[in-house]
């Protein structure tokens, strides 16, 4: 496999053998080992910052789930390291033109580069008349122009305009612009690179050669059989992400109102069986739809209006959370047009829900009104000077508007979570180099008692630590119901292919280093161990209904990684 | 003496046949007595997913009496009057 490095500044193409440490691992890992020896005060936006994507070892191999792409940079919202990883046919593409990364440097100062990979070529080329289109028109333009074999990578005008709440979408297997690399501010450093696309020709012909071909369809085998029987898998497959809500509610820890409410009265509106029910009365949508090649869970969907026309596929749980109860909505058509829109511009549904939320409290808008919030999205696209307060993300738009209750960590917006109602994932707010990030280290399906502080501190690490493994293999997350018991079989996916003899703590130990290596950038960044906690408003305000708290310490929480800090 | 209660399934319909019961139980009927009820009730396959093969609650349900969360200690609770018990397919998350 190789390392497909572009710099812009040059305009030279280049490639590089990949080296031999990531045989076995790539993704997270990949993208953070082109960040580590780069200076602790490099501006995120600069030139010099690259931007990488990287596949897992296993893309292109056929096993269910093992598609998912890394986008990775320097955080220009957090300050810190950034991994943001997505679905989509890129991964596949990139494994199938023989790369386990591309990396971007320098800059293009025009910004109006696309970037086309074909299997003999890499071209650079200026696209004037692509600028400041949304998603969904770019990739009609794209399509127009190349056809259809392609996987896309694109930003909106939120991410040409610099836009802290930007993320990266990449193209589903309908060749629609629906799924983001969307955390941390990525897309304004596509943005700017100057690059408005990257596209990523179908036709490479590497095929996944494992080392041990029997060994390896036997794995895989029984792999994939793990995932079918486990039961929980059928109902995401049915209901989606979305069947996470009414448990979340029951846990008191639905964000509602900018996190002033554990319990949103309109839950059962717009929950998992409540949007299956309307997909398959309308028509027109599907409530089971892959996101990748080869995946056997299927948990995106697409969601289309009264009309039986798409509005936006997928919705997914956070986007319930912070563009619905988050803002008091509790009608799935107006959540789906708040979607749409976000999709579009590209932008972050989390970053800018958060940062809404906030904006309601200023007095800006009311909850509840749709419209409202749709006109505020806009204003993000418009890059007007109200767009780029509320499009910078909340910890910015707080600071401007004088609001105190601020849902980040380390400038993040928080997921559909509240830290209070489930502690374990508030510890991986709280501690996660990423800042507020779910997908650093979920804890929710875990049967523990999330309202209690007792255990959350080591059963988000062992979350973080997996997750973290997870990511540098491209395996999606939501396996982890399913294969998440049984380590060994993910290792023996990794050992058949590439003849390895590792053992099950594999995971465990690619995971710590992928965290230490991470905590070891952002301490060159500037961050320490007290940058490792919520805001005031989670310590001291009881959330209704339970009047829970989150009663972790700072101590506590700045202390979960000191072993990797050691280390790193 | 008689009590009731109420048990809501959340996308467990399909095995339950039904979105939500209410039952009427002996006073001083344990919480597991109710859940070993509802698996005679809805059959074995109920079961499997309520309980780990080594009997604890939980498994692939999440199961909440009166809005806490049910561990193996809480098996042996006796159910009031007008108590809820809300049981939830485990959740992958978001």
């Amino acid at each position: 496999m190789k390392i497909l490095q572009i710099d812009l500044d040059q305009g030279e193409v280049k490639e590089e053998k990949l080296a031999a440490e990531f045989k076995t691992s790539g993704g997270r890992l990949l993208t953070l080992s082109f960040l580590l020896d780069l200076p602790g005060d490099l501006d995120p936006l600069s030139s010099e910052a690259p931007l990488i994507f990287a596949t897992g070892p296993l893309a292109g191999s056929g096993v269910t789930c093992s598609h998912r792409l890394s986008a990775g940079g320097k955080s220009p919202l957090t300050g810190g390291i950034k991994e943001s990883n997505s679905g989509g046919m890129v991964a596949y593409h990139l494994a199938r033109l023989g790369y386990r990364a591309l990396l971007i440097k320098g800059a293009n100062q025009d910004g109006d580069m696309v970037i086309r990979v074909e299997p003999e070529k890499v071209h650079l080329e200026r696209r004037e008349k692509y600028r400041e289109l949304g998603n969904y028109d770019l990739l009609e333009e794209i399509r127009k122009e190349y056809g259809a074999d392609y996987s896309v990578i694109s930003i909106g005008p939120a991410g040409e305009n610099g836009l802290l709440s930007s993320g990266i979408a990449i193209t589903d297997p309908l060749g629609l612009p629906n799924r983001f690399a969307a955390r941390g501010g990525l897309g304004a450093v596509m943005g700017s690179k100057g690059v408005k696309a990257i596209l990523i020709s179908a036709k490479g012909k590497q095929r996944f050669e494992p080392q041990s071909k029997g060994e390896f369809q036997s794995a895989q085998k029984e792999f994939n059989r793990i995932v079918r029987e486990n039961p929980r898998i059928e109902v995401l497959q049915k209901y989606g992400t979305a069947s996470t809500v009414s448990m979340v509610n029951q846990l008191g820890a639905l964000p509602t109102r900018n996190f002033s409410q554990g319990t949103f009265a309109g839950a059962e509106k717009i929950d998992g069986e409540h949007m299956y029910k309307l997909i398959t009365q309308r028509g027109g949508g599907t409530p089971t739809e892959s996101c990748m090649p080869g995946c056997i869970i299927q948990c995106s969907n697409v969601f289309p209006g009264p009309d039986g026309k798409r509005i936006v596929g997928p919705i997914e749980y956070e986007t319930l959370g912070l563009l619905g109860s988050n803002l008091d909505i509790d009608c799935l058509d107006t959540i789906a047009h708040l979607n749409y829109l976000c999709n579009d511009l590209g932008l972050d549904t989390i970053e800018v829900g958060c940062s809404l939320g906030v904006a309601t409290e200023a007095g800006l808008v009311s909850y509840g009104d749709g419209k409202a919030y749709g006109e505020l999205i806009e204003e993000m696209g418009k890059n007007t000077v109200l767009g780029r307060v509320l499009g910078q993300g909340a910890f910015l738009a707080g600071q401007v508007l004088g609001v105190k209750r601020v849902p980040v960590a380390k400038r993040q917006g928080i997921s559909a979570y509240d830290p209070r109602g489930v502690k374990g994932t508030g510890v991986t707010y709280a501690t996660s180099p990423m800042g507020a990030d779910h997908t650093a280290g979920l804890t929710v399906f875990a049967p523990v008692e999330h309202g209690k502080k007792d255990g959350q501190l080591e059963l988000s690490r062992r979350m973080q630590l997996v997750r973290a493994a997870y990511d540098a293999l491209g395996l999606c997350a939501f396996l982890l119901g399913a294969t998440g018991p049984h380590p060994d079989k993910a290792v023996a996916l990794i050992n058949a292919a590439y003849g390895k003899e590792h053992g099950a703590d594999y995971l465990e130990k690619l995971g710590a280093q992928v965290i230490a290596g991470e905590l070891k950038f952002n301490e060159k960044a500037g961050f320490t161990p007290a940058n490792d906690c919520l805001p005031e408003f989670f310590y001291k305000e009881k959330l209704p209904p339970y009047d829970l708290t989150f009663d972790l310490s700072r101590e506590e929480t700045g202390s979960l990684f000191e072993d990797l800090r050691k280390d790193s | 003496m008689k009590i009731n209660v109420r048990i809501k399934y959340f996308l467990v319909h399909e095995i339950t046949g039904k979105k939500s019961e209410d039952i009427e139980l002996e006073a001083g009927t344990t919480l597991g007595e109710l859940l070993q009820e509802l698996v005679k009730r809805h059959g074995k396959e109920l079961g499997k997913l309520m309980f780990s093969p080594d009997g604890k609650p939980g498994n692939h349900l999440r199961i909440f009496f009166n809005g806490r969360m049910v561990d193996e200690e809480m098996l042996e609770q006796e159910i009031e009057e007008d108590s809820e018990v809300n049981i939830f397919m485990a959740i992958i998350g978001g």
